[in-house]
C-alpha cells in the first residue's frame, strides 16, 4: 500500500471530523475576515488623477503607446516633460508625485538595464498606490521597470549638479537615500500598494487571505496532532501498519483543505465588502494557488512544531509568535515600503510578502507580470517545500 | 511435574527501557503462550504501559529483545503490526465520527481488502450490539458502548494477538463483567490476549496466567492459583491498625507466633498456613490484651492482593484511587 493512499486515509478522517462540526467551522472561518473587514475596510479610498511626470527618451512607437495606455486609465494625470532635470524640479516642487523616465532602449526586459525608471518617494501615499499599475503596464509592453525609491533631497542635489542630460544617471547604482533594491531583484520594492483599480478593501483582502491561510494551517493540521496525542489517537496511527510519513502528509493536506475552504469564504466575504479581482474569475486560480502553497508551508511548520510540543498552551504561543510577525511584516495592512527601515529587510525574507504581493497583482492590477509571478510562486513554493521537509524530519525523530 | 512447554507467541528477554536515568522497565523476561489470556498486573507507574508500548514498537528498548511469532519487533515492524490489535488505555474512539466511520477508518489503516470492508463493519456492529446506532457519533455513546466499539475496532483486521491496556478501567461492574465475557469469547476464537490491569479480581477471574510487575520488574508469574500458592495453604490473617501499631503487631506476631508478617502501611498481613482457626483465636486474644489500636481483624483465603503485598510490600488496592482520577483527566482532555 502506498504512502499516498495512507495519507488519504488520514486526510479522510480529518475531513470527516471537520465536516461533523461544519457549522462551527464555518463560523470560525468567517469570523476573522469579517471582523477585520468591518473594522478596517473603511480606510483609504480609490485614488485617481495622481500627477506624474513622464520623460520619454525612447520616443518610439511602443513608448508612445505605453503613455497613451497609462493615460487611458484615469488613475494618473500625465505631464509630458522634455528633460529629466525639469521633471525632477517638478517632483521636488511637489507638482508631480512621481517621475517616470522612459529610457532610449525601451522596451527592454533586462532587469539590470530596464526600459523604464520610476522615481518616487516613500512619503507620497498616492505614488505607492500607482507604482504597480505603471510597472505592470510597462511589463505589458514587454519592458521591465525599475522603481527607484528616492528622497527629495537626493533629487534636488542631482538636479542642481547639472547631470540632467544623462538619462537614468541621477541615482546611479550607489544612490543616495535608500538604495534601489528592486531594479535587480524585480521584487519586493514593487509591492503593489493600495488603490490601483481597486480600493483599500481589495488591498486588505489580499493580506487577509494569506493570514487566513497561515492561521488556518496552524490551527487545523498542527493542532490536531496535539489533540490526537493527548487523546491517544496518535498512538493508534503510530501502531497501524502505515508509513509514518502518511500521518504528516495527511495532516498537512487536511490543514490545506480546511484552509482552502476558509479562503474561499474569505474571498466571498471580501467581494461582498467591495473588494475586486481585477483579473476576473481567472484570477481566482492564482489566488487559490498562492494561498494553497502558503497553507502547505505553514501546515509543514505547524506539524514540525507539533511534533515536538506536547502542550496546547506552548503550541499556541509558539505559533502565534511565529505567524503574527510574519504576517505583520508581509505588508498585509500597508505596503512593506511603509515599514520602519530596520523591519524592512525582514519583509524581503518573509515568504508571505511574496504570496500577498502575488495576490495583489491579481486582484489590483489585473495583470500578473511573468517576472513577479516566478518570484512570488517560487519563493512561496520554496518555503513550502522546506517546511514539509522540516516537518518530516521533526516528526520522524519524535516518534522514535 | 512440569507442563509440556507450549510455543511462546511473544518472547521478551532482558527488556530494559530507561527514560533518562530512570528505568521504567528494568530487565523483564516474559513468555506469552499462544491462545492464552495473559495479564500484566501492577500498580500505576509499574511499567505496564511502557512494556506494552515496547511490544507495539512505539518505543525502542534500551536493552533486550522482544520477539513476536519469532520475529524481532523492530526489524519486522510491518508484519507484526498487521497481526497485533490494540485497545488503548484511554479507550478512545473518535468521538466526532460515527460508529461506522470509526470502523471504516481502522479497516483503511490496516489495509483491509476494500471489498470486504462493508461485511466486516456489519459483523463488528452486530457483535458489539451497536447496529442500531451505527450512524450516530461515537462521542454520544456511553462509556460501555465506546469500549465495545473500541474492542471490535481493534479486531477489524483479525489480529492473532490482541493487546488491551487496562480494558475495564473506569467501567462500572456490569460493563466490566460484560467486557470480560467478550474477551473470553475472543480467546475461544483463537486470539492470544495480553492485557494490563490493576484490578486483582480481573486478573484472578479472567487471566490464564499473570505476571506481577512493580517498579519495572517482574515479581512473579504464573497462573492465579500458582501465585496464591506462594502464600501457602490455609488462611491469611489481616489486621488493620494505624501505621505505628501495625509495625508492633507484626513484630509481636513474629516473636510470639513465629509467623512472618508483612506490613503495608496500616495493614498487617500474615499467612496462618495450616494452623488456621486455632491460631487466629490466640492472636485475637493477644492483640486485644496488648491494647494496640485495631480497626479490623480478620482471616481469608489467599488472594492476589496478598501475593502482591508479599512481593512488593504494598497493597495494590491502595493505589487505585489515584489512578481513576488520572483516567478521568485523560478523558476530559480528549473531549475537545
Amino acid at each position: 500500500m502506498s504512502t499516498l493512499e495512507d495519507s488519504l486515509t488520514i486526510l479522510k478522517r480529518e475531513l470527516l471530523i471537520f465536516m461533523s462540526n461544519i457549522a462551527q467551522n464555518i463560523i470560525r472561518s468567517i469570523m476573522f475576515p469579517l471582523l477585520l473587514l468591518l473594522i478596517f475596510s473603511g480606510l483609504g479610498s480609490g485614488i485617481t488623477n495622481v500627477p506624474i511626470a513622464i520623460v520619454n527618451y525612447a520616443n518610439n512607437m511602443q513608448s508612445i503607446q505605453f503613455i497613451s495606455k497609462l493615460e487611458a486609465q484615469n488613475m494618473v494625470q500625465i505631464e509630458a516633460v522634455t528633460g529629466q532635470a525639469n521633471a525632477f524640479n517638478m517632483f521636488r516642487a511637489g507638482k508631480v508625485d512621481m517621475v517616470v523616465v522612459i529610457l532610449p532602449k525601451f522596451p527592454s526586459m533586462d532587469s539590470k538595464n530596464p526600459g523604464v525608471d520610476i522615481y518616487y518617494t516613500n512619503s507620497q501615499f498616492s505614488s505607492l498606490s500607482i507604482l504597480p499599475f505603471i510597472e505592470s503596464t510597462a511589463e505589458g509592453f514587454g519592458s521591465a521597470a525599475a522603481s527607484l525609491k528616492v528622497s527629495k533631497e537626493a533629487i534636488a542635489a542631482a538636479a542642481s549638479s547639472g547631470s540632467s542630460s544623462a538619462p537614468g544617471s541621477i541615482i546611479g547604482s550607489t544612490g543616495s537615500g535608500k538604495a534601489p533594491t528592486s531594479a535587480s531583484s524585480g521584487g519586493v520594492n514593487a509591492v503593489p500598494s493600495f488603490a490601483a483599480e481597486g480600493n483599500y478593501t481589495t488591498f486588505l483582502v489580499a493580506g487577509i487571505i494569506i493570514m487566513v491561510a497561515a492561521f488556518g494551517a496552524m490551527f487545523s493540521g498542527g493542532m490536531s496532532i496535539i489533540t490526537d496525542r493527548i487523546a491517544g489517537t496518535l498512538k493508534l496511527f503510530l501502531i497501524a501498519p502505515i508509513n509514518k510519513l502518511a500521518i504528516v502528509f495527511g495532516k498537512i493536506l487536511s490543514g490545506a483543505t480546511q484552509v482552502m475552504f476558509a479562503v474561499v469564504l474569505t474571498i466571498i466575504i471580501g467581494l461582498l465588502f467591495g473588494a475586486q479581482i481585477a483579473m476576473g474569475w481567472y484570477g481566482l486560480f492564482w489566488i487559490l494557488l498562492l494561498a494553497l502553497i502558503a497553507a502547505i508551508g505553514m501546515g509543514g511548520l505547524a506539524t514540525a512544531l507539533a511534533a515536538r510540543i506536547k502542550r496546547f498552551e506552548v503550541y499556541a504561543i509558539a505559533t502565534q509568535s511565529i505567524t503574527l510577525p510574519l504576517w505583520f511584516v508581509a505588508g498585509a495592512f500597508f505596503p512593506t515600503s511603509e515599514l520602519p527601515e530596520w523591519l524592512y529587510p525582514l519583509s524581503v525574507v518573509d515568504p508571505f510578502t511574496y504570496a500577498i504581493q502575488g495576490i495583489r497583482y491579481v486582484m489590483m492590477s489585473g495583470f500578473y507580470p511573468a517576472g513577479a509571478m516566478i518570484v512570488d510562486i517560487g519563493v512561496t513554493l520554496a518555503f513550502a517545500i522546506a517546511m514539509v521537509i522540516l516537518s518530516v524530519a521533526m516528526f520522524k525523530s519524535t516518534i522514535e | 511435574m512440569k507442563v509440556e512447554k507450549m510455543r511462546d507467541i511473544v518472547e521478551i528477554k532482558g527488556l530494559v527501557k530507561k527514560f533518562g536515568e530512570k528505568a521504567a522497565v528494568d530487565g523483564i523476561d516474559l513468555g506469552i503462550r499462544e491462545n492464552e489470556i495473559f495479564g500484566i498486573l501492577g500498580p500505576n507507574g509499574a511499567g505496564k504501559t511502557t512494556t506494552i508500548n515496547l511490544i507495539l514498537g512505539i518505543l525502542k528498548p534500551t536493552a533486550g529483545t522482544i520477539k513476536v511469532l519469532g520475529l524481532e519487533v523492530l526489524r519486522h515492524e510491518e508484519e507484526i503490526k498487521n497481526i497485533i490489535g490494540f485497545m488503548t488505555q484511554e479507550t478512545l474512539v473518535e468521538g466526532d465520527l460515527t460508529a461506522k466511520q470509526n470502523l471504516e477508518l481502522f479497516c483503511n489503516l490496516y489495509h483491509v481488502d476494500k471489498s470486504e470492508i462493508p461485511k466486516r463493519i456489519d459483523e463488528a456492529l452486530i457483535e458489539s450490539g451497536l447496529s442500531n446506532v451505527s450512524d450516530q457519533k461515537a462521542g454520544s455513546f456511553s462509556g460501555g458502548m465506546q469500549r465495545r466499539l473500541a474492542l471490535v475496532r481493534s479486531m477489524m483486521h483479525n489480529p492473532k494477538i490482541l493487546i488491551l491496556d487496562e480494558p475495564t478501567t473506569g467501567l462500572d461492574v456490569q460493563n466490566r463483567i460484560e467486557m470480560w465475557s467478550r474477551i473470553r469469547k475472543l480467546k475461544e476464537k483463537g486470539v492470544t490476549i495480553i492485557l494490563t490491569t490493576q484490578y486483582l479480581e480481573e486478573a484472578d477471574e479472567l487471566c490464564n496466567r499473570i505476571a506481577i510487575i512493580d517498579q519495572g520488574k517482574i515479581k512473579a508469574q504464573g497462573t492465579p492459583s500458582e501465585l496464591k500458592a506462594m502464600i501457602g495453604k490455609g488462611n491469611v490473617l489481616e489486621v488493620v491498625s494505624n501505621t505505628q501499631d501495625a509495625r508492633k503487631i507484626a513484630d509481636m506476631l513474629e516473636s510470639k507466633f513465629k509467623i512472618k508478617a508483612t506490613v503495608a502501611g496500616e495493614k498487617v498481613n500474615a499467612p496462618l498456613l495450616d494452623k488456621g482457626v486455632k491460631l487466629f483465636n490466640q492472636i485475637v486474644g493477644e492483640i486485644s490484651k496488648s491494647g494496640y489500636e485495631v480497626f479490623s481483624i480478620g482471616m481469608h483465603l489467599p488472594t492476589l492482593d496478598d501475593v502482591f503485598i508479599k512481593l512488593t510490600g504494598s497493597s495494590l488496592r491502595d493505589s487505585i484511587g489515584e489512578n481513576t482520577s488520572n483516567i478521568t483527566r485523560a478523558r476530559m482532555m480528549s473531549r475537545r
